[in-house]
């Protein structure tokens, strides 16, 4: 996975390369200026005893290595931030692409909070983590590197005891670390209920109140809110250990340290400022080995990260089985003037259960056919396989004769018009929304099509007519349905597709819009599921579906001839049987 | 921020020994390198081993303190920061229970969980670092300040600057980056937005073939973002070589100028090497409180927006009635003022038309309320058994288990959930969150068994029926015409009110008809409208 990263951003090497470079001289320069301090204080002997000439020479070094050190790291930095942001936002481009052209299923399979978090919080985890971890995990070890050649070189001695001693500050973090990862175990659990109670409380809040249940409520919520006070303490307390008994490892490590340095400076083997500048590495070397500890953690994490980012990436475009230059699938389409459409025999089942099974059916060129029964016995699975959202198992479904196995999806949608339950708008002003998919569309053709609709009016008293931003807070559901039946109106496509199309809206706005839909359909293929009978009655063919199956299949008179479930359907529901009633 | 203290005063001591210790511990900090320049003057330079050794071990003793004091220090901490967050989300609690309806309405449940969750989580966090590092990091800039002052008064100034010219430059440079970081936040939204509204409506986009042009306009949003990192990591790249350059800048200047010193006998060399360390101690600490002022500045907005939600249920003054709410309001006062006991009423109108008002102001209205059962158009139940749900005002009594079954299994009888019960397995049996283990019209019915339970005087319900088939519709009413409860139904649906005693016509908040289904059939043009629209006319 990492060698595909690495091979994905190929131009981006030469820039990390130059990146590590920069980090290695600032590093080193960086470094340099204990060494040089050191030398500095060698020149500081004591009182009538300075040289002074010795001090500016190490002055003016150190002041080079300052600035050399500060702009090394200045260019590192602009370099870092070029490659995380640049491949952060590919990563990005590229996990949205493949979302966008993705199989329905895999929608299906994965939360909405699962995408945005693999295109957002994923890829930042990659370019963070993984590339800025590399770079500190190279500087911390060049670090180690460096700052042992050069304690060796004042001290060997010192230098065997500081590389004893410093483990025993890290194995301090490490110990303290793993032991706090329980405690924020306990809290997210804590936190976790707390969530669920109290968004139940929240959304229950009227009834309590009108049921006089408060007291419970506030009892239930307090047990919670202390257990999750308690869990707190405990990760709070223990997480917030690291920082002072680390300090205090350090700072006994340090005692230690000055006093063997003292030692050796009375014996004469240690200038005071060889030691200062062992003292001031002495002290930095645990922070390298800190460091790297907790960039492996980060690094595991951003592997995982990298993984579910390719796993998005790599999901099958449903668009690429049949591409739309493939000639032979232009063809298939162009070819089509005759609009019918068939089923034989086909049967779908997901996940190892039968969803439909056999279903066999031909609505000729420019018919309706209405398909009813109760919800979850299949009736929007017929359209999902005719838009080819999922691939069928057996059977063979047709348009105009031609297998649509032989069309590619965008030719075999670009026929199809549809419209679904929840009215759908995509961000942006009413004529966006109006002309999305409609490519060859005018300003004008809008228009004329929202007046068709009776949309014309209301969105006319928008706060900038078709150019107002589409938002929940102006438009009501029914006029955010009156915006997609206009849109289908303007598409003007050979088949429409209509599913439960206006089941949220009211009986008597109902009417007003069958009149835009009966325009809409005249003349085409059209599919309409709904359950109420109404909808579907004057249709050429109804279908009744149970349990996968077709049950009855005919005109409305034929089918309530038959005195089958359509009948029994259609009883429940019609005039005579209510007014023997009231 | 006035707010959160009033939290914390439960937790005054905590609060007040926190950052007290963490100021002891700053101090035998400070300490350490005055006994550095004390080894270095006396001991090597005056070849004392024993004061050599002595020094050292005054060192380890005085980190052995200083860490006790910081464990001490972090305990106080951490009890006044979680017993706060305690504090403020059992106060939240209460005022969300005590809350008046609108404003709920108004500030909407999504917010109100934020707050409880992210937003209490924030403020704690904040408090945390704020009690244990606030008064430690400006205490340990300030002391080294005047420790390198009782080393030598002149030398100070060198240090002095540099800490205040660090002080600006780090200041300048969150005052430059931190707005930016919002308008980067905001620019990572619409990506949100965008992802959230194509994952929402997949099968559309799939159907209108807009793929590419999604790809282009995320492309465009995803680039926007892209400049604006850069930008602001123009900005913010600066600070640590900066920050960098400064420190060591006054390194030079301090081995320039304590060498002149020492030359001139006013300043030793272990002193030198003193404010050399002070020096590096106010670096670290300014680099702490430059990420602390960060987390403290997510901390602020949110216990405001927390304050904001506590101080409006605390508010008492009722919004103003709206004229619809006053239309209804008239009719309530004078439709439904006297109903007969046992008396049957329909609502009904299209949507949007006030049945929902109606109903809501009639409860509100109600003198007692625990004579009323009420099923709301909206379904909300905790994750509790589903007898803990119907027999939801009975919760804090205990005993009487048996009666309670029995009332339980009445109610669900009578609004058919019995047989929901028993593929459940049984009314002990455990609902999840928001009973989302159960579909519409399920919870419709445990709604109504619910408002049952109580066996109340008067029954509300507001659409129950509406997602229901015609059959189960048809034998709930009939249990409810059946009983002799008075009932009010409203409902878009004919089928739902035909049969009632009296139906009210609402549309638009006002009172269009009232009178039986024959009366209005013949004489009301909306009510045999819907009605012909849910019955057609055989042609």
């Amino acid at each position: 996975m990492l060698k595909r990263l690495i091979s994905d951003y190929k131009n981006y090497i030469w820039i990390f390369v130059l990146s590590l470079l920069c980090a290695v001289v600032s590093t080193c320069l960086s470094l340099f200026v204990p060494i040089l301090m050191g030398q500095g204080m060698d020149m500081i002997v004591g009182a009538n005893n300075v040289d002074f000439d010795g001090l500016i020479v190490v002055i003016r070094k150190m002041a080079v290595a300052i600035m050399l050190s500060a702009l090394f790291l200045w260019f590192m930095n602009g370099l870092n931030n070029r490659i995380v942001y640049g491949i952060s936002s590919d990563l990005r481009q590229r996990a949205f692409k493949s979302f966008v052209d993705c199989k329905l299923q895999f929608v299906d399979e994965h939360s909405e909070g699962d995408v945005i978090s693999r295109i957002i919080v994923d890829a930042d985890g990659v370019s963070d983590g993984l590339l800025l971890g590399f770079n500190q995990f190279f500087i911390g070890i060049v670090t180690i590197i460096i700052t042992l050649i050069f304690m060796i070189r004042v001290n060997v001695i010192l230098a065997i005891a500081v590389v004893i001693l410093t483990p025993l500050s890290i194995f301090v973090a490490r110990f303290i670390a793993t032991r706090c990862n329980v405690y924020f175990d306990k809290q997210a659990k804590a936190r976790a209920f707390l969530t669920d109670v109290s968004s139940d409380i929240i959304a229950m809040k009227q009834v309590i109140n009108y049921e006089g249940a408060e007291d419970y409520f506030k009892k239930r919520f307090d047990n919670v809110n202390g257990n999750v006070e308690e869990a707190s303490r405990r990760a709070t307390y223990y997480s917030s250990l690291t920082n002072p008994m680390t300090r205090l490892v350090n700072a006994i490590c340090y005692a230690l340290m000055t006093l063997l340095g003292a030692y050796f400076a009375l014996e004469g083997s240690i200038t005071i400022g060889g030691l200062t500048s062992f003292l001031a590495y002495a002290s930095q070397f645990a922070k390298p080995f800190n460091d790297i500890s907790s960039v492996v953690t980060e690094l595991q994490n951003s592997v995982v990260c990298l993984g579910r980012i390719y796993e998005l990436i790599d999901t099958p475009s449903e668009r690429s089985e049949l591409t739309v230059t493939d000639e032979t699938s232009l063809d298939n389409v162009n070819g089509i003037t005759n609009y019918d459409i068939t089923f034989d025999k086909v049967s779908f089942g997901y996940n190892e259960k039968d969803v439909i099974t056999d279903i066999t059916f031909t609505i000729p060129n420019g018919k309706k056919m209405g398909i009813v029964g109760a919800s979850g016995c299949g009736k929007t699975t017929i359209m999902k396989l005719l838009l080819k959202y999922y691939n069928y198992g057996g059977g063979r479904i047709s348009i105009g004769g031609t297998d649509i196995k032989d069309m590619s999806v965008d030719e075999l949608r670009s026929m199809m018009g549809l419209m679904l339950q929840e009215p759908f708008l995509i961000n942006g002003t009413v004529l966006d929304n109006i002309l999305m998919g409609n490519v060859n569309s005018t300003r004008q053709d809008a228009i004329n099509a929202a007046k068709e609709c009776y949309a014309h009016d209301f969105i006319m008293n928008l706060y900038n007519g078709y150019d107002s931003i589409v938002t929940d807070e102006n438009l009501s559901e029914g006029q955010k349905q009156l915006i997609c039946i206009t849109r289908l109106m303007l598409r003007d496509s050979k088949v429409v597709l209509l599913d439960e199309a206006t089941s949220s809206i009211d009986v008597l706005n109902e009417q007003l819009i069958q009149k835009a839909f009966d325009k809409i359909m005249s003349g085409k293929t059209t599919i309409v599921v709904a359950h109420r009978l109404s909808t579907v009655k004057d249709a050429d063919i109804i279908m009744v579906i149970d349990g996968g199956q077709i049950k009855e299949l005919g005109s409305h008179s034929e089918l309530i001839a038959n005195k089958g479930l359509y009948y029994k359907l259609y009883n429940a529901q019609s005039i005579d049987d209510v007014q023997k009633l009231a | 921020m006035r707010f959160v203290l009033k939290y914390m005063s439960a937790y005054k001591k905590e609060s007040i020994m926190a950052p007290l210790f963490k100021m002891l511990e700053a101090i035998f900090e400070l300490l350490v390198p005055f006994v550095v320049a004390a080894i270095i003057d006396n001991g090597i330079g005056g070849g004392n081993v024993s004061y050599i050794i002595k020094m050292a071990v005054l060192m380890i003793a005085v980190a052995l303190i200083g860490a006790c004091v910081a464990l001490t220090a972090q305990f106080f901490a951490a009890k006044a920061a979680t017993g706060t967050a305690y504090a403020i989300r059992k106060d939240l609690n209460n005022s969300i229970l005590n809350m008046d309806k609108g404003r709920y309405r108004q500030i909407g449940k999504a917010t109100l969980l934020t707050r409880m969750t992210s937003d209490v989580n924030q403020v704690q966090n904040a408090l945390n670092l704020f009690l244990r590092l606030f008064l430690r990091s400006p205490f340990i800039v300030i002391g080294a300040f005047v420790m390198s002052m009782l080393i030598d008064a002149k030398m100070s100034i060198v240090i002095g600057s540099v800490i205040v010219v660090l002080a600006i430059c780090i200041y300048a440079v969150m005052r430059i980056t931190l707005p930016r970081i919002n308008d980067i936040q905001k620019r990572i939204d619409t990506l949100i937005n965008r992802i959230k509204n194509d994952y929402g409506g997949a099968k559309v986009i799939r159907g209108f073939v807009i793929q590419d042009d999604e790809k282009d306009k995320f492309e465009g949003e995803v680039s926007d973002l892209y400049n604006k990192q850069l930008t602001v990591g123009r900005v913010s790249n600066i600070l640590n070589p900066l920050t960098f350059a400064l420190v060591n800048i006054g390194i030079i200047l301090i081995l320039y100028f304590g060498g002149g010193k020492v030359d001139t006998g006013t300043l030793s060399t272990g002193e030198v090497v003193a404010l050399l360390n002070y020096m590096s101690q106010i670096l670290i600490e300014l680099i702490k409180m430059a990420s602390l002022i960060v987390l403290l500045m997510k901390g602020i907005p949110s216990a405001d927006r927390i304050a904001h939600v506590i101080d409006m249920s605390d508010n008492t003054d009722t919004i103003e009635d709206t004229p619809v709410v006053k239309s209804i309001r008239a009719v309530v006062d004078n439709n439904l003022k006297d109903i007969e006991k046992g008396e049957k009423i329909g609502i009904i109108g299209p949507t949007g038309s006030g049945k929902s008002l109606l109903l809501s102001v009639y409860m509100d209205n109600a003198e007692n309320k625990s004579k009323i059962g009420y099923v709301p158009q909206e379904d909300s139940f905790f994750a509790g058994s589903i007898a803990e749900n119907i027999a939801i005002n009975k919760l804090s009594e205990d005993g009487e288990k048996e009666s309670v079954d029995a009332d339980v299994k009445r109610a669900a009888d009578l609004s058919e959930f019995t047989n929901v019960i028993d593929i459940k397995g049984g009314a002990d049996s455990q609902l999840n969150k928001g009973a989302n283990n159960l579909s519409t019209g399920q919870k419709k019915r445990l709604a109504l068994a619910r408002a049952l339970y109580k066996k109340p005087d008067i029954l509300l319900m507001d659409d129950v029926t509406n997602p229901l088939d015609m059959i189960t519709e048809r034998t709930i009413i009939d249990n409810m015409l059946g009983s002799d409860m008075s009932v009010i139904i409203a409902s878009q649906k004919v089928s739902a009110v035909m049969r009632a005693d009296r139906i009210l016509v609402i549309d638009g908040g006002r009172l269009i008809d009232e009178g039986n289904h024959n009366e209005l059939l013949v004489r009301c043009e909306l009510y045999s409208k819907m009605y012909y629209a849910q019955y057609p006319k055989a042609n």
